[in-house]
Protein backbone atom coordinates (compact mmCIF):
# COMPACT_ATOMS: atom_id res chain seq x y z
CA UNK A 1 0.00 0.00 0.00
CA UNK A 2 1.05 3.44 -0.71
CA UNK A 3 1.91 6.41 1.75
CA UNK A 4 0.64 9.17 1.70
CA UNK A 5 3.30 10.97 0.72
CA UNK A 6 3.62 8.93 -2.00
CA UNK A 7 -0.20 9.63 -3.23
CA UNK A 8 0.24 12.95 -3.09
CA UNK A 9 3.94 13.10 -5.54
CA UNK A 10 1.68 11.10 -7.51
CA UNK A 11 -1.55 13.70 -7.51
CA UNK A 12 1.22 16.63 -7.57
CA UNK A 13 3.06 15.25 -10.72
CA UNK A 14 2.16 15.24 -14.46
CA UNK A 15 2.31 11.56 -15.41
CA UNK A 16 0.19 9.66 -12.67
CA UNK A 17 -2.32 13.07 -11.79
CA UNK A 18 -5.73 11.61 -13.65
CA UNK A 19 -4.99 8.07 -12.28
CA UNK A 20 -4.48 9.45 -8.93
CA UNK A 21 -7.27 11.52 -8.69
CA UNK A 22 -9.09 8.70 -10.20
CA UNK A 23 -8.15 7.03 -6.92
CA UNK A 24 -8.86 10.31 -4.68
CA UNK A 25 -12.56 9.94 -5.89
CA UNK A 26 -12.95 6.15 -5.02
CA UNK A 27 -11.76 7.46 -1.35
CA UNK A 28 -13.32 10.24 -0.49
CA UNK A 29 -16.37 11.02 -2.73
CA UNK A 30 -18.84 9.35 -0.40
CA UNK A 31 -17.27 10.52 2.84
CA UNK A 32 -17.52 14.39 1.45
CA UNK A 33 -20.19 13.50 0.17
CA UNK A 34 -22.37 12.55 3.14
CA UNK A 35 -20.42 15.41 4.85
CA UNK A 36 -21.93 18.28 2.43
CA UNK A 37 -25.14 16.39 2.82
CA UNK A 38 -25.39 17.55 6.16
CA UNK A 39 -24.48 20.67 6.13
CA UNK A 40 -27.19 21.15 2.75
CA UNK A 41 -29.42 19.53 3.57
CA UNK A 42 -30.96 17.63 0.61
CA UNK A 43 -29.46 15.90 -1.87
CA UNK A 44 -29.64 18.08 -4.91
CA UNK A 45 -27.57 20.94 -3.38
CA UNK A 46 -25.09 18.23 -2.04
CA UNK A 47 -24.79 16.91 -5.62
CA UNK A 48 -24.22 20.57 -6.82
CA UNK A 49 -21.38 20.78 -3.27
CA UNK A 50 -19.22 17.52 -4.30
CA UNK A 51 -19.21 18.51 -7.92
CA UNK A 52 -17.53 22.20 -6.81
CA UNK A 53 -15.82 20.57 -4.28
CA UNK A 54 -13.95 18.04 -6.45
CA UNK A 55 -13.22 20.85 -8.80
CA UNK A 56 -11.77 23.42 -6.92
CA UNK A 57 -9.39 20.47 -5.29
CA UNK A 58 -8.24 19.57 -8.96
CA UNK A 59 -7.62 22.85 -9.21
CA UNK A 60 -5.89 23.72 -6.09
CA UNK A 61 -3.91 20.97 -6.11
CA UNK A 62 -0.26 22.68 -7.06
CA UNK A 63 -1.26 25.01 -4.34
CA UNK A 64 -1.41 22.08 -1.68
CA UNK A 65 1.44 22.72 0.77
CA UNK A 66 1.03 20.25 2.97
CA UNK A 67 0.49 22.06 6.06
CA UNK A 68 -2.85 19.44 7.11
CA UNK A 69 -3.37 15.67 6.42
CA UNK A 70 -4.83 15.74 2.42
CA UNK A 71 -7.71 14.40 4.02
CA UNK A 72 -8.35 17.53 6.57
CA UNK A 73 -7.36 19.73 3.55
CA UNK A 74 -9.81 17.87 1.64
CA UNK A 75 -12.64 18.10 4.15
CA UNK A 76 -11.83 22.08 4.55
CA UNK A 77 -12.55 22.56 0.81
CA UNK A 78 -15.88 20.55 1.27
CA UNK A 79 -16.85 22.81 4.55
CA UNK A 80 -15.90 26.01 2.69
CA UNK A 81 -17.69 25.33 -0.27
CA UNK A 82 -21.10 24.30 1.99
CA UNK A 83 -20.99 27.28 3.84
CA UNK A 84 -20.55 29.59 0.34
CA UNK A 85 -23.47 27.78 -0.98
CA UNK A 86 -25.50 28.17 2.38
CA UNK A 87 -24.44 31.74 3.11
CA UNK A 88 -25.86 32.36 -0.74
CA UNK A 89 -28.76 30.97 -0.18
CA UNK A 90 -29.52 32.92 3.11
CA UNK A 91 -28.56 36.07 0.90
CA UNK A 92 -30.85 35.03 -2.13
CA UNK A 93 -34.32 34.74 0.64
CA UNK A 94 -33.17 37.20 3.22
CA UNK A 95 -33.65 34.95 5.80
CA UNK A 96 -33.85 35.69 9.21
CA UNK A 97 -32.62 33.36 12.23
CA UNK A 98 -35.64 32.06 12.73
CA UNK A 99 -35.92 31.49 8.83
CA UNK A 100 -32.52 29.80 9.10
CA UNK A 101 -33.57 27.19 11.44
CA UNK A 102 -37.01 26.71 10.10
CA UNK A 103 -34.75 26.20 6.83
CA UNK A 104 -33.44 23.38 7.97
CA UNK A 105 -36.55 21.33 8.77
CA UNK A 106 -38.40 23.04 5.21
CA UNK A 107 -35.34 21.48 3.42
CA UNK A 108 -36.17 18.28 5.26
CA UNK A 109 -39.15 18.54 3.77
CA UNK A 110 -38.63 19.09 0.44
CA UNK A 111 -36.18 16.90 -0.34
CA UNK A 112 -37.47 13.97 -2.15
CA UNK A 113 -34.47 11.49 -1.05
CA UNK A 114 -35.21 12.12 2.29
CA UNK A 115 -37.14 9.00 4.21
CA UNK A 116 -36.93 9.49 7.82
CA UNK A 117 -39.50 7.80 10.02
CA UNK A 118 -40.56 9.48 13.25
CA UNK A 119 -37.26 8.93 15.13
CA UNK A 120 -35.54 10.09 12.77
CA UNK A 121 -37.72 13.40 12.25
CA UNK A 122 -37.76 14.19 16.05
CA UNK A 123 -33.73 13.65 15.94
CA UNK A 124 -33.52 15.91 12.71
CA UNK A 125 -35.91 18.58 15.03
CA UNK A 126 -33.49 18.38 18.11
CA UNK A 127 -30.50 18.76 15.32
CA UNK A 128 -32.36 22.20 13.68
CA UNK A 129 -32.75 23.65 17.13
CA UNK A 130 -29.12 23.70 17.89
CA UNK A 131 -27.15 26.59 16.93
CA UNK A 132 -25.60 26.06 13.53
CA UNK A 133 -21.60 25.56 14.71
CA UNK A 134 -22.77 23.49 17.38
CA UNK A 135 -25.04 21.35 15.47
CA UNK A 136 -21.60 21.46 12.82
CA UNK A 137 -19.07 20.19 15.28
CA UNK A 138 -21.79 17.56 16.69
CA UNK A 139 -22.01 16.48 13.21
CA UNK A 140 -18.11 16.55 11.86
CA UNK A 141 -17.37 14.06 15.26
CA UNK A 142 -20.54 11.85 15.76
CA UNK A 143 -20.94 11.50 11.76
CA UNK A 144 -18.03 11.77 9.71
CA UNK A 145 -15.70 10.12 12.24
CA UNK A 146 -13.52 13.47 12.60
CA UNK A 147 -10.85 14.09 15.31
CA UNK A 148 -11.23 16.98 17.29
CA UNK A 149 -7.74 18.30 15.85
CA UNK A 150 -9.10 17.79 12.62
CA UNK A 151 -12.82 19.79 13.15
CA UNK A 152 -10.62 22.55 14.37
CA UNK A 153 -8.30 22.98 11.51
CA UNK A 154 -11.58 22.69 9.30
CA UNK A 155 -13.76 24.92 10.66
CA UNK A 156 -10.66 27.69 12.40
CA UNK A 157 -12.56 27.43 15.95
CA UNK A 158 -10.21 26.36 18.74
CA UNK A 159 -9.81 22.25 19.62
CA UNK A 160 -10.85 23.02 23.51
CA UNK A 161 -13.88 25.07 22.64
CA UNK A 162 -14.72 22.14 19.92
CA UNK A 163 -14.77 19.76 22.96
CA UNK A 164 -16.83 21.94 25.10
CA UNK A 165 -19.52 21.90 22.22
CA UNK A 166 -19.49 18.37 21.17
CA UNK A 167 -20.18 17.32 25.01
CA UNK A 168 -22.58 19.53 25.83
CA UNK A 169 -24.34 19.30 22.46
CA UNK A 170 -24.40 14.86 23.42
CA UNK A 171 -25.75 15.17 26.89
CA UNK A 172 -28.98 17.50 25.58
CA UNK A 173 -29.07 15.10 22.04
CA UNK A 174 -29.08 12.21 25.25
CA UNK A 175 -31.70 14.03 27.02
CA UNK A 176 -33.83 14.98 24.09
CA UNK A 177 -33.75 11.45 22.63
CA UNK A 178 -34.66 9.54 25.74
CA UNK A 179 -37.65 11.53 26.25
CA UNK A 180 -38.63 10.77 22.78
CA UNK A 181 -37.97 7.36 23.23
CA UNK A 182 -40.21 7.05 26.08
CA UNK A 183 -42.90 9.23 24.47
CA UNK A 184 -42.62 6.56 21.32
CA UNK A 185 -43.14 4.09 23.32
CA UNK A 186 -45.87 5.40 25.55
CA UNK B 1 -16.47 -0.49 -1.47
CA UNK B 2 -15.00 -0.68 1.99
CA UNK B 3 -16.43 -1.29 5.61
CA UNK B 4 -15.94 2.49 6.27
CA UNK B 5 -17.90 3.78 3.16
CA UNK B 6 -20.57 0.58 4.11
CA UNK B 7 -20.83 1.53 7.77
CA UNK B 8 -21.41 5.62 6.38
CA UNK B 9 -23.89 4.72 4.05
CA UNK B 10 -25.61 2.57 6.99
CA UNK B 11 -25.30 5.37 9.17
CA UNK B 12 -26.60 8.33 7.49
CA UNK B 13 -29.58 6.14 6.13
CA UNK B 14 -30.42 4.32 9.22
CA UNK B 15 -30.02 7.14 11.82
CA UNK B 16 -30.37 10.13 9.48
CA UNK B 17 -33.48 8.75 7.25
CA UNK B 18 -31.08 10.79 4.23
CA UNK B 19 -30.88 8.27 0.77
CA UNK B 20 -29.24 8.70 -2.90
CA UNK B 21 -30.55 7.52 -6.02
CA UNK B 22 -29.48 4.65 -7.38
CA UNK B 23 -26.10 4.17 -8.77
CA UNK B 24 -25.55 7.74 -6.99
CA UNK B 25 -21.84 7.87 -6.70
CA UNK B 26 -20.95 6.09 -9.81
CA UNK B 27 -22.92 8.79 -12.13
CA UNK B 28 -21.34 11.52 -9.72
CA UNK B 29 -18.35 10.03 -10.14
CA UNK B 30 -18.33 10.06 -13.58
CA UNK B 31 -19.69 13.82 -14.03
CA UNK B 32 -16.90 15.08 -11.94
CA UNK B 33 -14.04 13.10 -14.18
CA UNK B 34 -15.72 14.82 -17.15
CA UNK B 35 -15.71 18.73 -15.86
CA UNK B 36 -12.49 18.05 -14.34
CA UNK B 37 -11.30 16.89 -18.29
CA UNK B 38 -13.39 19.55 -19.43
CA UNK B 39 -10.92 22.08 -17.14
CA UNK B 40 -7.85 20.48 -18.12
CA UNK B 41 -8.67 21.30 -21.98
CA UNK B 42 -9.45 24.49 -21.24
CA UNK B 43 -6.58 24.98 -19.71
CA UNK B 44 -4.41 23.52 -22.16
CA UNK B 45 -5.61 25.72 -24.63
CA UNK B 46 -5.88 28.56 -22.85
CA UNK B 47 -4.17 31.39 -24.73
CA UNK B 48 -3.91 34.08 -21.86
CA UNK B 49 -2.18 31.88 -19.41
CA UNK B 50 0.74 31.38 -22.05
CA UNK B 51 3.64 33.58 -20.79
CA UNK B 52 5.74 33.02 -24.16
CA UNK B 53 2.74 34.23 -26.19
CA UNK B 54 1.96 37.44 -23.58
CA UNK B 55 5.66 38.19 -24.64
CA UNK B 56 5.37 38.10 -28.73
CA UNK B 57 2.29 40.15 -28.59
CA UNK B 58 3.99 42.60 -26.49
CA UNK B 59 6.42 42.73 -28.61
CA UNK B 60 4.86 43.33 -31.83
CA UNK B 61 2.48 45.99 -30.31
CA UNK B 62 6.22 47.98 -29.01
CA UNK B 63 7.10 47.55 -32.34
CA UNK B 64 3.82 48.80 -34.19
CA UNK B 65 3.64 51.39 -31.73
CA UNK B 66 7.43 52.61 -32.84
CA UNK B 67 6.57 52.34 -36.46
CA UNK B 68 3.19 54.17 -36.03
CA UNK B 69 5.09 57.03 -34.27
CA UNK B 70 8.09 57.38 -36.28
CA UNK B 71 5.78 57.51 -39.46
CA UNK B 72 3.12 60.24 -37.98
CA UNK B 73 5.48 62.11 -35.80
CA UNK B 74 5.94 65.96 -36.55
CA UNK B 75 9.72 66.81 -37.73
CA UNK B 76 11.20 69.40 -35.76
CA UNK B 77 11.42 73.00 -37.34
CA UNK B 78 14.65 73.30 -38.36
CA UNK B 79 14.41 69.78 -40.11
CA UNK B 80 12.08 72.17 -42.45
CA UNK B 81 14.90 73.23 -45.12
CA UNK B 82 16.49 70.21 -45.31
CA UNK B 83 12.59 68.16 -46.12
CA UNK B 84 11.79 70.44 -48.28
CA UNK B 85 15.20 71.23 -50.48
CA UNK B 86 15.87 66.93 -50.05
CA UNK B 87 11.75 66.92 -51.93
CA UNK B 88 13.11 69.14 -54.04
CA UNK B 89 16.06 67.01 -54.97
CA UNK B 90 14.22 64.44 -55.67
CA UNK B 91 12.03 65.97 -58.12
CA UNK B 92 14.80 67.01 -59.84
CA UNK B 93 16.54 64.15 -60.25
CA UNK B 94 13.16 62.28 -61.15
CA UNK B 95 13.20 64.67 -63.93
CA UNK B 96 10.12 65.82 -62.39
CA UNK B 97 11.14 69.81 -61.48
CA UNK B 98 12.70 70.84 -64.76
CA UNK B 99 13.31 74.34 -64.48
CA UNK B 100 13.74 76.02 -61.03
CA UNK B 101 11.95 76.10 -57.18
CA UNK B 102 8.46 76.41 -57.77
CA UNK B 103 5.43 77.32 -55.49
CA UNK B 104 4.14 73.88 -55.71
CA UNK B 105 7.17 72.54 -54.26
CA UNK B 106 6.59 73.85 -50.78
CA UNK B 107 2.60 72.41 -51.35
CA UNK B 108 4.53 69.42 -52.25
CA UNK B 109 6.52 69.19 -49.46
CA UNK B 110 3.69 70.40 -47.10
CA UNK B 111 2.23 66.81 -47.75
CA UNK B 112 4.84 65.54 -45.90
CA UNK B 113 4.87 67.43 -42.99
CA UNK B 114 3.14 68.86 -40.16
CA UNK B 115 0.69 71.91 -40.95
CA UNK B 116 1.76 74.17 -38.65
CA UNK B 117 5.45 73.54 -39.34
CA UNK B 118 4.55 74.18 -43.22
CA UNK B 119 2.99 77.57 -41.85
CA UNK B 120 5.78 78.47 -39.53
CA UNK B 121 8.36 77.71 -42.37
CA UNK B 122 6.33 79.87 -44.95
CA UNK B 123 5.91 82.69 -42.24
CA UNK B 124 10.18 82.22 -42.22
CA UNK B 125 10.46 82.15 -45.94
CA UNK B 126 8.29 85.11 -46.24
CA UNK B 127 10.11 87.27 -43.72
CA UNK B 128 13.66 86.40 -44.78
CA UNK B 129 12.78 86.64 -48.49
CA UNK B 130 9.55 88.61 -49.82
CA UNK B 131 10.14 91.27 -46.84
CA UNK B 132 14.05 91.15 -47.45
CA UNK B 133 13.56 92.48 -51.18
CA UNK B 134 11.04 94.68 -50.24
CA UNK B 135 13.20 96.05 -47.67
CA UNK B 136 16.02 96.41 -50.46
CA UNK B 137 13.88 98.14 -53.23
CA UNK B 138 12.28 100.70 -51.10
CA UNK B 139 16.45 101.09 -49.95
CA UNK B 140 17.45 101.39 -53.66
CA UNK B 141 14.07 103.45 -54.46
CA UNK B 142 15.26 106.08 -51.59
CA UNK B 143 18.97 105.96 -52.95
CA UNK B 144 18.11 107.09 -56.40
CA UNK B 145 15.34 109.89 -55.36
CA UNK B 146 17.64 111.52 -52.95
CA UNK B 147 20.76 111.12 -55.62
CA UNK B 148 17.90 112.34 -58.75
CA UNK B 149 17.29 115.78 -56.12
CA UNK B 150 21.06 116.47 -54.73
Amino acid sequence: MKSEAEFISELLGANKKDKAFNKLLDLYQKRLYWHIRKLVITHDNANDVLQNTFIRIYKSLPNFQQKSSLSTWMFRIAYNESMRFVDQSKAKYHDSLDDVKNNYSNNLAADSYFEGDEIQLKLHRILADLPEKTRQIFQMKYYDDLKFREIAEITGIHEGTIKTYYYNTVSTIEKNMLNIELLVKN
Amino acid sequence: MDLKDKNLDKRHCKELGFKTPDDYFLISKNEILSKVSKTKNSKLISFYNNKMVWFVAASIALVFTITMYKQYTSPKIFEMNQIVSDTINTQKNENLLAYSFQEEDVLIASLFVNEANVDAFITNEFINNVLADEYLDEYIIDELMTDDIF
